[in-house]
């Protein structure tokens, strides 16, 4: 009789220690994170030891740390290291590297999707993930030209695919092209790569009806502007979901007030993850989006306030690293975002 | 021909083949674990034969590699797989290091122990509060309202700017005395306080409890300059002809340190008025250093010194006999060049300490403390005996003698004819003109049939010879020859060498110094809860002095008082200025330029506050309450010995201290993005400033009867709506202002001496609505405006004290009748409605157009007291007056006390800009401005009802004396708007 209750208690204990935690998708984008070397096919110039932004290995160390200090307290908030991380604005593989290579962050043990963007400024976007909560299966950069317009280079879209808990994943994670000339005049680049990251989806989809699509990035449009709603179809509310839409979870938070980078004492919230409808609803596979405890969104925005420029005239806007080429030692112009992923 | 040429490009080719680049792939391999070298992996590049092998220090090399996009597979023994792809190009291409993880580290189970191994933000807010709200510039109404609307003198909700607090780094700098914006200390310096924060109305601010009028914060502090050089240039006719502004910022040094300069100038005037000039400079030094990530200390020296001419308004009359709306009083040519008799000269340099410490990263403590001292001087001219030199004195100008016709019925009548007697009417009908003329000519003067025969009429015509030749004589400039000449013909003394001026510029001063001592302390509970508090103090010594600026030719002065001397000249005693040295010397003392005569008395200042306030947010809503408490206390400290108030001139007056406080709470939610509502109240008492503590501060230590503290509440609402179609925001506001007071001191005709008007229980409203819409139109082009429509009246009918300023005899206590009466010098309607373009390749252009109405002019309170109107009176309360002769009294009584309003004003501006960015590195700039495109000249700004009475004398109904006094308002003066003016500017910054 004891040993039967032993036995009980014990696999309810190991039942418990290796409770299933729900599997964290987080998008950041890090703000100019180069290294200190020099690049001879990049513009990497500003972020050089000798270059306009004085970018020594010391402040190379300290972007490190507060990138590193971020995604920890992203991961200490449940004790649970995200299952996957998309990243924007880094220079290359060796930055991811030494990232990973923090204290902080080393023991997750994360892999690398990576691939060089033609983009000029030579920033690029990748994955980092956990192999042990999804397995990779292959992984691919979706180059993106305009026609008619060769000399517009920007980021591609680097996707990777494979399985989390038995179930078909595909990731993309973008930076699609900035606002810089005005929103009207940029907004047909934006809506191209919209375009493209719809197709890649529905493709996948039709490929495979039970794959779940999840794509991130720093879109430069709000989750209410017409390249998200309409080009790529993620819509605000799980009602009424069609099979071939997808769903923003930020639309809400962006409706309510939040905001994910400040601008003209206004916030955007540019930095969004999409899912396919699959994902939202649950109406294929046991994984869907999920809601943190006591949340009212299903998105959530990493905002601590020490991310936060907590004096001056930019008060309450992201402390970011620099302003103009003063090194704030701050984090970035950008909140990261993530969503909770369980049964 | 061909095969030598065949030949020759073969050759090249195959030589430049040799002598190509040869492109390919090298870097070096190292392992996750401590970037330990990785020896014998196998590098492959898929597709092709080409394989290397790293050496034991983990390098490779692939030479030959042509160019292009290949996939790159390292393999190694213990180690994952890694795939990457390399665009080869440009020679051997180094991959730097590439790094393999090792096969032994699986993806193990984390454990919780790995987060307790480090510190961490992980504690999650309860709600998630919507982000704080971003105000790095101005909302959309002040921002325009602000800009904009400063042409008219727009006082944003028609607060004073004693109402808008202005903090430099935390430290409140608003006047110690008047409690007046500071903006003078550190005008020009526009790069060094371009770093502001702004909070509009009644929002709750960080560095105190702050009044209604909102508050500004400027960062002048090293690290909060832009880094990096920037050097403008401007031009223009607007208020100077030329400001060049020159800037360095080192932006924070990862040594900690910090460091910042700039230096200013503005020179010359603007395009209208005579003499008004600047010849100004500043100068701003910065350090700073941050210890460690807790503590930061900053030092800042900031200091303008400068100069300029002042501009005085005119009446009309003085207006159109000079043909300009822009004529300057003050100015006159003393050998042939123009000089400005009333010129601002300062230099009041501030150093200020700021300590900064990051307790943890919930509580912060700024401490900080400043002192500013240098001097302020305003000069002016000043007389013994003889003629007043000032050119637009009333009894130089034709009016002088035409308002002297109102004594004839006839004529009078004929005047009042249309409702009003406009006083250059009578030049514009020519007729004095005509008389100039008959004057030369010796021809008789024109007549008006049934009004005016000049054969007949001799009062008349004699008024309209005077007038005549009042006119052909003026000139408008005052005359400084005849000032030198008449100095240098002075009176001699025995105790003096030379002569004694008769007219002499003076310089009075009000030399500051001014400590102030803040120290706040902020602490966040958790996200939802903050609390601020500090302590304020402030100490304050104002030297108030005369000083001689310049004795005009002659060799000296004599300080006496020559009021009292003309009043009370048998005993020498009364018209000391300064007696105990008229004791030890038996005569008064004799002074030159550069010496302190007339007055010198020190305005003691003590200021000290108290406060907290706490911070609740969740969800959308926000809510801030807060209270201040303080002490005020101030006295003066005479000097000199004051020979008409032996007893109440020297030495310390009575202290007065006066409790102060503040409370506001403000209430605002977020519904949406799109919409935010927030109700902010407020309460304040305030001490009472020092001009109108004291009667008559130059010369007795007497404090202001019925001297009270003010009060006052406000209430806003304000609403923003953001939606990517429209932005807008609307506000109302109430605030009601009670027991003001206020010391004029003037020439009280009726009194025939100079007196002091005391005012107290002045009570004023706001309130009103403000609205500004923002709506995008198409590709970076926008239509916006601003509205204001207020209502600012008085709403009570203040007590006065009237005491002559010889003797503190009290002559009069009575009201001033103005309830009901508008606030003055702001137009209290204001819109702009405005077309703003941002163009491709960062052109911007905008064009507006503004309204003005409901402007008033400044009321002399004299015109509204019983005292003023008494003659009229008695005509109009005498039944046997005929009906006729009782409405014109009752007409002048509504004339004496009416308000006069300003008329509503409109102006057109336009402006282009455009920025280039070079080379990722340099910005240049150029903006030009173009204001009162349509060049009116008419518009009055604002002005002054002067403070005397005229006195006519005749005949009045009822009465049987011919020659009763009876009054009229003396001419009022005006400000007008400048015509077209425009302004560029150029900047480099790198």
């Amino acid at each position: 009789m004891k040993r039967a209750l032993l036995s009980i208690l014990c696999v309810s204990a190991m039942l418990i220690a290796f409770a299933q935690k729900p599997y964290k998708v987080v998008f950041y984008n890090l703000e100019n994170l180069f290294d200190t070397i020099n690049d001879p096919n990049k513009n990497d110039e500003e972020y050089l030891p000798n270059g306009e932004r004085k970018w020594t290995t010391y402040r190379y160390n300290q972007k490190l740390a507060n990138m590193s200090r971020v995604l920890f307290d992203i991961a200490a908030e449940d004790k649970n290291f995200p299952a996957v991380i998309g990243v924007s604005e880094i220079e290359n593989r060796l930055v991811l590297e030494d990232l990973l290579a923090t204290p902080k962050l080393a023991k997750a043990n994360y892999r690398i999707v990576h691939y060089d963007s033609p983009d000029r400024r030579g920033v690029d976007c990748a994955f980092f993930y956990r192999p042990d909560k999804f397995k990779l299966e292959g992984s691919e950069a979706h180059r993106i030209s305009f026609p008619g317009q060769p000399n517009f280079l920007t980021r591609d879209l680097v996707a990777m695919w494979g399985k989390i808990g038995g179930e078909p994943f595909y990731f993309i994670v973008s930076h699609w092209p900035s606002r810089l000339g005005g929103k009207e005049r940029s907004q047909h680049s934006r809506d191209f790569v919209a375009a493209k990251c719809k197709h890649i989806c529905d493709s996948v989809r039709t490929a495979n009806p039970a794959t779940k699509v999840v794509i991130m990035g720093d879109f430069n449009d709000d989750a209410t502007d017409k390249s998200v709603t309409d080009v790529l179809g993620a819509k605000g509310s799980m009602k009424k979901l069609q099979p071939t839409d997808m769903y923003n979870p930020f639309y809400a938070m962006y409706k309510a007030g939040y905001g994910t980078l400040g601008y003209r004492d206004a916030w955007n919230l540019f930095d969004n993850i999409v899912v396919s409808e699959n994902l939202a609803t649950g109406s294929t596979g046991a994984l869907k989006i999920q809601k943190k405890q006591g949340a009212k969104f299903h998105g959530n925005i990493f905002n601590r306030s020490y991310m936060i420029q907590q004096e001056g005239q930019y008060k309450n806007y992201p402390l970011r690293s620099f302003v103009g080429s003063n090194f704030q030692n701050g984090y970035s112009d950008h909140f990261p975002v993530y969503i909770y992923i369980s049964k | 021909m061909k095969l030598k040429f065949l030949l020759i490009a073969t050759m090249t080719l195959l030589v430049s083949t040799v002598f190509a680049q040869e492109n390919g792939l090298k870097g070096r391999v190292l392992s996750r674990n401590g970037r330990a070298a990785v020896g014998n992996a196998a590098v492959t590049i898929a597709g092709t034969d080409f394989k290397a092998t790293t050496n034991d220090e983990g390098y490779f090399e692939l030479k030959g590699v042509p160019a292009g996009d290949y996939k790159i597979s390292f393999t190694a023994p213990e180690f994952e797989n890694l795939d990457i792809v390399v665009k080869v190009e440009n020679g051997v291409k180094d991959i730097n290091a590439v790094i393999v993880v090792p096969k032994a580290i699986q993806g193990e189970v984390l454990d919780d122990a790995i987060f307790a191994e480090f510190d961490n933000d992980s504690s999650a807010s309860d709600t998630q509060a919507l982000p704080s709200s971003l105000s790095a510039s101005k909302d959309l109404y002040n921002n325009i309202a602000s800009y904009r609307f400063s042409e008219m003198r727009f006082n944003v909700r028609g607060y004073d700017s004693k109402y808008t607090d202005v903090y430099l780094n935390g430290i409140r700098f608003n006047d110690a005395l008047t409690g007046y914006g500071p903006w003078s200390l550190w005008s020009g310096m526009n790069d060094a306080t371009r770093n502001q924060e702004s909070t509009a109305g009644l929002t709750a601010t960080e560095y105190g409890i702050g009044g209604f009028g909102g508050t500004t914060n400027i960062n002048a502090r090293a690290s909060q300059m832009r880094k990096g050089f920037r050097a403008s240039v401007s031009g223009g006719n607007q208020m100077y002809n030329f400001r060049a502004i020159l800037s360095y910022a080192s932006g924070m040094l990862d040594s900690g340190w910090s460091y910042a300069f700039s230096v200013s100038t503005r020179q010359g005037g603007n395009g209208y008025v005579d003499g008004v000039y600047y010849n100004s400079y500043g100068y701003f030094a910065a350090v700073e250093k941050q210890f460690n990530p807790q503590h930061r200390l900053s030092l800042m020296v900031l200091g303008t010194p400068q100069q300029r001419g002042a501009q005085q308004a005119s009446t009309q009359e003085a207006y159109d006999m000079f043909g300009s709306n822009y004529y300057n009083p003050n100015v006159g040519i003393q050998d042939g060049k123009l000089r400005n008799t009333r010129v601002r000269r300062s230099h009041e340099p501030i150093v200020m300490l700021n300590y900064y410490y990051d307790i943890s990263e919930k509580t912060r403590l700024i401490a900080a403390t400043s002192v500013r001292f240098g001097f302020n001087g305003y000069s002016a001219m000043t007389w013994k005996d003889g003629a007043d030199p000032r050119p637009d004195y009333y009894r130089y100008l034709p009016s002088n003698y035409t308002t002297q016709i109102l004594t004839e019925n006839g004529f009078a009548q004929w005047l009042t004819k249309d409702g009003g007697a406009n006083m250059s009417e009578l030049s514009n009908l020519g007729l004095v003109d005509e008389a100039l003329i008959a004057l030369r000519n010796g021809t008789p003067s024109v007549a008006i049939p049934g009004i005016f025969n000049p054969s007949s009429d001799d009062q008349i015509l004699s008024y309209l010879q005077g007038a005549a030749s009042a006119r052909s004589i003026w000139n408008g400039r005052i005359d400084f020859d005849n000032m030198i000449n008449s100095n240098k013909n002075g009176t001699t003394s025995p105790y003096a060498q030379g002569h004694r001026s008769n007219y002499i510029i003076e310089e009075r001063h009000t030399d500051q110094i001014d400590y102030n001592f803040v120290a706040n302390i902020s602490h966040d509970f958790n996200a939802n809860h903050h609390l601020l508090g500090g302590v304020k103090a402030r100490v304050n010594r104002t030297e108030y002095y005369d000083k001689i600026k310049d004795l005009l030719g002659g060799d000296f002065w004599v300080d006496v008082d020559k009021f009292a001397e003309r009043d009370m000249g048998s005993d020498p005693v009364k018209y000391q200025n300064d007696l105990d040295y008229y004791n030890e010397h038996g005569h008064a003392r004799i002074v030159r330029e550069g010496d302190k005569f007339s007055y010198d008395y020190y305005a003691h200042v003590r200021q000290a506050q108290l406060w907290a306030m706490y911070q609740y947010r969740t969800g959308g809503f926000e809510m801030n309450v807060g209270g201040e408490v303080g002490y005020a206390g101030m006295w003066r400290h005479g000097l000199w010995r004051k020979g008409l108030f032996v007893d109440n001139s020297k030495g310390d007056s009575e202290h007065l201290n006066f409790l102060t406080y503040k409370a506001k709470a403000t209430f605002s939610y977020r519904f949406s993005q799109a919409h935010h509502l927030a109700l902010n109240v407020g309460a304040v008492q305030d001490a009472p400033t020092f001009n109108s503590a004291f009667v008559s501060p130059r010369t007795r230590n007497t404090v202001t009867p019925g001297l009270t503290p003010e009060q006052a509440y406000s209430a806003e609402l304000v609403y923003n709506l953001n939606l990517p179609y429209i932005q807008a925001r609307v506000a109302g506001y109430f605030t009601e202002m009670t027991n003001g007071s206020k010391v004029i001191s003037f020439y009280d005709d009726t009194q025939s001496s100079f007196t002091n008007f005391a005012m107290s229980n002045i009570d004023k409203r706001y309130m009103g609505v403000e609205v500004a819409v923002r709506v995008p139109i198409w590709n970076g082009l926008a239509l916006q405006g601003a509205l204001n429509y207020g209502d600012y009246r008085y709403t009570s009918n203040p007590n006065f004290v009237q005491t002559v300023d010889n003797s503190n005899k009290i002559k009069l206590m009575d009201k001033v009748y103005w309830k009901g009466y508008y606030v003055e010098s702001t137009p209290q309607f204001a819109v702009n409605v405005g077309l703003d373009f941002r163009g491709p390749k960062n052109w911007f252009a905008s064009i507006n157009f503004n309204y003005y109405d409901k402007l008033y002019l400044s009321m002399n309170p004299a015109y509204r007291t019983n005292n003023a109107v008494e003659p009229y009176v008695k005509v109009f309360t005498n039944t046997k007056n005929a009906i006729e002769q009782r409405a014109w009294a009752a007409g002048e009584i509504s004339k004496m006390r009416a308000e006069e309003e300003l008329g509503s004003a409109y102006t057109l501006a336009a402006s282009i800009g455009k920025n280039w960015y070079i080379k990722r590195k340099y910005t240049l700039g150029f903006s030009a401005e173009v204001k009162n495109i349509l060049n009116n000249q008419g518009f009055r700004t604002g002005g002054y009802e002067q403070m005397r009475m005229r006195k006519v004398r005749g005949m009045l109904p009822g009465q049987t004396n011919p020659s009763t006094t009876y009054y009229t308002h003396f001419d009022a003066k005006y400000f007008y708007l400048l015509g077209t003016t425009c302004f560029v500017n150029v900047y480099f910054r790198f």
